[in-house]
């Protein structure tokens, strides 16, 4: 085999971690916040937050790049305070592979908690448990398969991040050359082997993905089943 | 009900099936992204000589554009900003080796919105921490033209990681435009299509002049337009164009 530079490998890693790590909390605290409380507007937000899943990538990515372009506002605020330059830079990719796996993510973790009996929560008010603990050793224990299924999609679709990325983040060679954009800068340039290379990669990582989620689906169906 | 929907059918299916005119005829012309506003104003002269020729063009970088060609893409004629990539397809017997021409020349400026003209470019793009734009090297001749000056220059192991790749000549014109890479490489011709764009200095450390070639496809069925139309872009009216659009012309044709 052919020694290739594993730079993109290492780079996907570093941005679907991140992004997953990132869309881990906001899905828990939006889907707990949205499972809990009704207001005026709550389905107008609900489907801001699913719009990804339907948009194209290419309008994700011109929406990422009016805000954080050079000359967007939030792109501007973060140069000017921080110092920070989201366009062309691997923070780019890891916002646009945080956007689009949010709503898996978000969809995940509120099937998980709708499906945890409230009565076990119940039980444990009457005792006098404060809401943080109940949280904390009910509803997440319970509802943890199908919060890790819902981790592993969005690592996988964080992973895989290719037409918002490639807008936002574009291709440096060692700097925002993730895994997809590797693959699509060989095939244009005519290596043929590389972009197979990393074909073989990037899919073995999804098979694995998805054979997870599959075993995760099982085991809890049985539990299911068992109770 | 029923009747009606096979009605719409029917006439549907006649839509689909209607010819166009016979004597228009439609030009497939697989253009290097750089030529873009000059070959619409070439389309607009053309189409006053030549009403019944109709000129489709399909742009992107000719590394792009020669694969299409490769896998079997409908062109009728390429017009590429490399002599490589014409060359490749001229010698698998893609292209009409005879039709191949030079119609026009271009130069690497240095470019920016923000920054004044300067000689010492080298120091300029060394001390930045902006990002610089350039064509990706493999397939945007731009990008190849690109690499060749900073190699011989001594820069290009030294600007890794500060180089945007762009996937052809148009979009590097685009980085720079907006303001999200601070430099850019392009062409002279792409400076003179954009109001905002200032050019700090031109990079003559090209070691051979740019040269774009026209050629006819082999698979070609209108070889007749399209020498129609070559003749045009080498004539006066075309070379006229191309230099107003800040081409450099070629003598003879």
């Amino acid at each position: 085999m052919i020694a290739y530079d594993l730079s993109p490998l290492l780079l996907s890693l570093k941005v679907a971690t991140i992004s997953t790590i990132l869309v881990f909390f906001t899905s828990l605290i939006l889907a707990r916040f949205m499972s809990r409380h009704e207001f005026f507007g709550k389905s107008a937000i609900d489907a801001l937050i699913l719009l990804p899943l339907v948009l194209p990538p290419t309008v994700i990515g011109f929406g990422l790049i009016v805000l954080f372009g050079m000359n967007g506002p939030l792109g501007k605020l973060l140069e000017d305070l921080f110092g920070i330059r989201i366009v062309f830079s691997w923070i780019g990719a890891a916002i646009a592979s945080f956007v689009v796996s949010l709503p898996l993510m978000y969809q995940s973790v509120l099937a998980a908690f709708e499906k945890v009996d409230p009565r076990w929560e119940n039980v444990a008010r009457t005792m006098g448990v404060s809401e943080w603990r109940i949280f904390r050793t009910i509803t997440f224990p319970l509802a943890w398969s199908g919060i890790l299924a819902g981790l592993i999609l969005s690592f996988a679709r964080g992973i895989g991040e290719f037409g918002a990325t490639l807008m936002i983040a574009g291709y440096i060679p060692g700097v925002t050359e993730t895994i997809p954009l590797a693959i699509y800068f060989a095939y244009e340039a005519g290596e043929m082997e590389k972009a197979v290379f990393w074909v073989i990669v990037i899919s073995a990582v999804g098979v694995t993905a998805i054979t997870w989620v599959n075993y995760w689906r099982k085991k809890n169906a049985c539990r299911i089943g068992r109770e | 009900m029923k009747n009606m929907i096979l009605l719409l059918m029917l006439v549907l299916l006649g839509a689909c099936g209607k010819p166009s005119t016979d004597s228009d005829n439609e030009l497939v012309i697989s253009t290097a992204s750089s030529l873009k506003e000059a070959m619409s104003a070439i389309e607009v002269e053309f189409g006053k000589v030549q009403p019944n020729t109709k000129l489709m063009f399909n742009f992107g970088s000719s590394g792009k554009l020669r694969s299409q060609i490769q896998q079997g893409a409908p062109a009728d004629v390429f017009l590429s900003a490399s002599v490589k990539d014409m060359d490749v397809l001229a010698d698998a017997g893609l292209i009409i080796k005879e039709t191949v021409r030079p119609f026009a020349e271009n130069r690497l400026v240095l470019a920016s919105i923000n920054h004044e003209e300067s000689n010492d470019f080298s120091q300029l793009m060394m001390a930045t921490h902006e990002t610089i734009a350039i064509g990706e090297p493999e397939s945007v001749p731009l990008g190849e033209y690109t690499k060749q000056v900073l190699d011989n220059l001594g820069l290009w192991e030294e600007l890794k990681g500060k180089m945007i790749y762009a996937k052809d000549a148009r979009q590097v014109l685009t980085y720079v435009e907006s303001g999200n890479a601070g430099l850019g490489i392009v062409y002279f011709s792409d400076t003179q299509v954009s109001p905002t764009i200032k050019i700090i200095n031109e990079m003559t450390e090209v070691q051979h002049p740019i040269i774009y070639p026209a050629g006819i496809a082999e698979e070609s069925q209108n070889r007749e337009e399209a020498e129609v139309f070559l003749a045009f872009i080498t004539g006066k009216v075309g070379q006229e164009i191309l230099e107003q659009y800040g081409f450099i012309t070629v003598k003879g044709g």
